[in-house]
């Protein structure tokens, strides 16, 4: 008698535990459902995304089953040119954009600046992963941009790789074999970890390697599988797939490197504000998730087992230092600048 | 006797001046199109001059931000500057003089001599017109990057030389190199059809008079030539300044900058806002290229008569016979074609069948498929791309070569300031760099109550205002061979205006015309820059969608050259026929001609 009363007591203690949380996720499951009516009566968003169009398209077949009567209307371009019609576009009261990707560059800081970018609230509609959220709320992580070196398999013998910055000196990698972008973001990692007089002095030496600009990661790597370069900068996430079809390409173990948080934001003032959050919402669930890493590979990079990608990271030893603030994302920009400086990626200079 | 002193009086209002003052509806179109034209090219100018003197340090031109001269104090007082100056006149004048001195050798020989396989040379020289700038660079890269390129992998082997080299495309040479080959279709395009117009009997009086043929060209021909050759060399010397795709991708990975590079680089920015006022700055200098270009045209051809060779007198074409010289001439040329257009379009073709780019080996060979063309159909957003291409590349040229029919015939025919302003006022936006149109037009149709923001009709209104400089160039060239006394002519026999110009002026400008529409159409298809500035929702073009692939896909180069391949395909098809055209249209012209003699 005495141990059936302490199992109902027990029982009766779960229950009084657990009602919250049933109760909490009825809150936000009728909360999403709240959210979901009011979108499907604005009846349509539209998103600038970074991907190629074919895998948005597929992303966005998916969100339109789950939640039909919601049409996306997708705008491909590259990202340093949103902001500047997001900022025109707002200024004339005639937005036409909801949600855009973005990611923690200065670019995106001249947005924050402006106000432009509107802080969502999932919790209330969804368990959110700590991890996903950045900006309290202003970018939510679906992916992540950690520059890195790679180098051409063929052309780089084993006892020859890199290991270092400092390894990028030597005279055998002189001479048009370095293949750098022009973002400048590979070694502007160095300013987030060293003092400022020893990276401009290696980013001189650097230069004196006689090295190549290209006008972006993909272009360097591109050269590194085709063979035109030994070395060059990429973004770890793109060299996994190009790895995976046979190119000679492989990561160089230089690190640290800066990981650079990526996804989406909604915009402020946009014409279908409910959309532009159930968009977030979906892109964070499993669902979301499953299918971004199922159409493009991408995962955010900062646990090993997120993705393929990630776990190749951890494979070659690489450590993050993670831009977790506003003011890292505007330091980025100044250090990309000086970088670009420094290694003579702006004329005259 | 009432009705006969009123004719009488009319046909004196004519008189040897034309027609001003006759049918006033006339009057009122050209009012129509003058306004348009100022219309078009007001806004971006004004924004440009605007945008310069504007303090765009992480601002926009049009947000809260003071006004300051800093701009032209950075970029005058700065030695970059004049480093940049010295290497855009070198890069400038050396694409030109290549492209110039092919072109005039190719245009005499397939236009006025009796060389053979003329049409299949024409469609050579022509084809590479289709290539969009980006893709051409691309061609010479894979063919002669120091590293890998096809050229340096076949004499290394051949010489058995070891490291780089020996040729490299990333260099100044090369730079001009590629340039001087791109420019030379569209200035084909241009002084064409003035070759075929000249009327042989001058040539031939020098000839009987005993005069050499080196001086008759020199002294006979060149100089009936000048206003077409004139217009060639301004319009190409300022757009050099302006071209970016060659020199960002050859000049830039090794730190060669010119104006254009300089301008890319401050709107281009990876780090925030692009700094429009240094851009304009750099833009203003180019804008004030353009117009100093134009005064020195206009006071170059301001004597007329002097370059007309179409008169009232009858001529008849006639064709130079070169004698077994021809054989050897012809030899030339299809090698050029091979050097400038087989290989590198076989270049992309190799690239295009692989999963990546490597040189060519027996293990690539074994790799060779056709999924990224796959890829490319399977494509659904490449199908509206397409359609949008389509309607952009009918319209925008039609409108185009309408505007400057109109705008080239006034400027030729009469002299006062109000004729001539909208012709000039055309040209000076050759100097001012396409995004900066851009942005004029993104801001403009935000602010006024034209609801095409976001449209197709926006890049077809910002494709007009971007080519129109072009085509004012080619008709005005073309009426200038053309005198006024035939048309004085059918005026005075009681033939009305549009009668006049649409039996008499036009049928003698087909070839321009047709050129100058088949150019606007091929730049069209091919321009980025602009499109992509203003791209929204279903409103991007094939060339917009090539280079979101080139800068997002996760695929290399190969991707990307398929669908290059694609739209050079269907391009070329375009200028194939629209060639034949323009070649079977003079021979059946040449071949009445002769009938009637």
């Amino acid at each position: 008698m005495k141990k059936k009363r302490w199992a109902l007591m027990g029982i009766c203690f779960v229950i009084f535990l657990g009602t919250p949380w049933v109760s909490l996720a009825a809150d936000k499951s009728a909360a999403l459902q709240q959210l979901y009516e009011a979108a499907k009566k604005e009846g349509q968003l539209v998103l600038h995304d970074g991907s190629t169009i074919e895998e948005i398209t597929q992303i966005i077949q998916v969100f339109e089953k789950r939640y039909p009567g919601i049409k996306v209307q997708p705008i491909v371009s590259p990202s340093p040119v949103i902001p500047q019609r997001v900022i025109v576009e707002s200024q004339a009261g005639k937005l036409s954009i909801d949600a855009i990707q973005t990611s923690v560059q200065s670019f995106m800081v001249n947005l924050i600046q402006r106000n432009l970018l509107r802080k969502l609230d999932l919790n209330r509609v969804m368990d959110v992963d700590p991890t996903s959220v950045w900006g309290g709320g202003l970018l939510w992580v679906l992916q992540s941009i950690v520059p890195c070196f790679v180098y051409n398999t063929n052309g780089v013998s084993k006892a020859d790789v890199p290991k270092t910055y400092e390894d990028l000196l030597d005279p055998k990698f002189k001479g048009g074999k370095i293949y750098l972008s022009g973002f400048g973001m590979v070694n502007a990692t160095m300013f987030f970890t060293r003092k400022e007089n020893e990276v401009v002095d290696y980013l001189k030496r650097l230069r004196s390697q006689e090295i190549v600009i290209q006008k972006d990661p993909r272009a360097c790597a591109t050269a590194v599988s085709s063979g035109e370069a030994s070395i060059g900068e990429a973004f770890s996430r793109l060299v996994f797939p190009i790895k995976q079809r046979g190119a000679p390409i492989d990561l160089a173990p230089i690190g640290p490197q800066i990981y650079i948080p990526d996804g989406t934001s909604a915009l402020t003032g946009s014409p279908h504000p409910n959309a532009a959050e159930l968009w977030t919402a979906w892109r964070l669930s499993p669902e979301g998730r499953d299918t971004t890493f199922k159409v493009s590979g991408f995962a955010p990079e900062i646990k090993c087992t997120n993705s393929p990608s990630a776990q190749y990271l951890c494979d070659k030893g690489i450590k993050f230092r993670v831009l977790s603030t506003v003011e890292d994302a505007r330091l980025l920009g100044e250090y990309q600048e000086k970088v670009r400086e420094l290694l003579g990626m702006v004329p005259g200079k | 006797m009432k009705a006969k002193n009123r004719r009488v009086s009319r046909l004196k209002r004519i008189g040897a001046s034309g027609w001003r003052g006759s049918l006033p509806w006339s009057q009122i179109v050209w009012v129509i199109v003058a306004v348009l034209i100022t219309y078009l090219v007001a806004g971006p100018v004004l924004m440009l001059l605007f945008s310069s003197v504007r303090d765009t340090t992480q601002k926009l031109p049009l947000e809260k931000t003071d006004f300051t001269l800093k701009n032209y104090v950075r970029v005058l007082t700065a030695t970059s500057t004049y480093k940049l100056a010295i290497n855009t006149l070198i890069y400038a004048l050396g694409a030109l003089a290549l492209s110039f001195s092919l072109t005039v050798v190719f245009a005499w020989f397939i236009e006025r001599s009796n060389i053979p396989l003329r049409s299949l040379l024409l469609m050579g020289i022509l084809a590479p017109i289709a290539f969009p700038g980006v893709v051409e660079a691309m061609a010479w890269i894979l063919l002669a990057n120091p590293s890998n390129g096809i050229y340096n992998f076949l004499l290394r082997k051949l010489f058995g030389w070891s490291g780089q080299g020996p040729l490299n495309i990333y260099s100044m040479p090369g730079m001009i190199l590629v340039t001087g080959l791109r420019l030379v279709p569209s200035m084909y395009l241009m002084i064409s059809g003035t070759f075929s117009r000249l009327d042989p009997s001058l040539e031939e009086a020098s000839e009987i008079s005993g005069v050499l043929p080196r001086r008759t060209f020199w002294h006979i021909s060149m100089p009936l030539l000048r206003p077409s050759l004139l217009a060639a060399i301004i319009y190409y010397f300022v757009l050099a300044i302006e071209i970016f795709e060659i020199p960002g991708m050859l000049g830039m990975p090794r730190g060669v900058f010119v104006f254009s590079t300089a301008l890319y680089n401050a709107v281009d920015s990876v780090l925030g806002l692009p700094d429009y006022g240094l851009a304009c700055g750099y833009g203003v200098i180019g804008f004030t290229a353009g117009t100093v270009m134009i005064i020195l045209y206009a006071r170059a051809v301001r004597r007329r008569e002097q370059f007309t060779v179409i008169t009232g007198k009858g001529y008849r074409p006639r064709l130079i016979r070169l004698g077994r010289w021809r054989y050897l001439i012809s030899a030339g040329m299809l090698t050029y074609i091979v050097f400038a257009l087989v290989i590198p379009i076989l270049a992309l073709i190799w690239a295009s069948l692989l999963p990546f780019y490597s040189v060519p080996s027996m293990q690539a060979l074994s790799q060779i498929s056709f999924s990224n063309y796959l890829r490319v159909v399977q494509t659904p957003a490449i199908i509206q791309s397409a359609v949008n291409t389509v309607i952009v590349a009918v319209v925008t040229p039609t409108v185009v070569i309408i505007l400057a029919t109109i705008v080239a015939w006034r400027s030729v025919r009469f002299t006062s300031w109000t004729s001539t302003f909208p012709d000039r006022l055309s040209f000076v936006l050759v100097g001012t760099p396409s995004v900066v149109i851009g942005l004029a037009l993104m801001f403009l149709y935000l602010s006024v109550p034209i609801p095409i923001y976001g449209t197709l009709w926006i890049i077809i209104v910002a494709f007009v205002t971007r080519f129109i400089s072009f085509s004012t160039r080619l008709m005005g060239a073309a009426f200038m061979q053309i005198h006024r006394e035939l048309e004085e002519a059918s005026s005075i026999s009681g033939v009305t205006w549009w009668k006049t110009m649409w039996r008499v002026t036009l049928p003698l400008v087909w070839p321009s015309v047709l050129r100058g529409w088949l150019w606007v159409c091929v730049h069209s298809v091919r321009e980025v820059t602009l499109a992509l500035m203003l791209v929204g929702i279903g409103n991007s073009t094939i060339a917009v969608r090539l280079w979101m692939m080139v800068a997002s896909s996760k695929s290399d180069i190969s991707f990307a050259c398929a669908l290059a391949i694609l739209i050079v395909a269907v391009l070329s098809i375009l200028t194939f026929l629209i060639g034949a055209l323009t070649i079977f249209h003079g021979e059946v012209e040449g071949a009445k001609t002769v009938q009637k003699a």
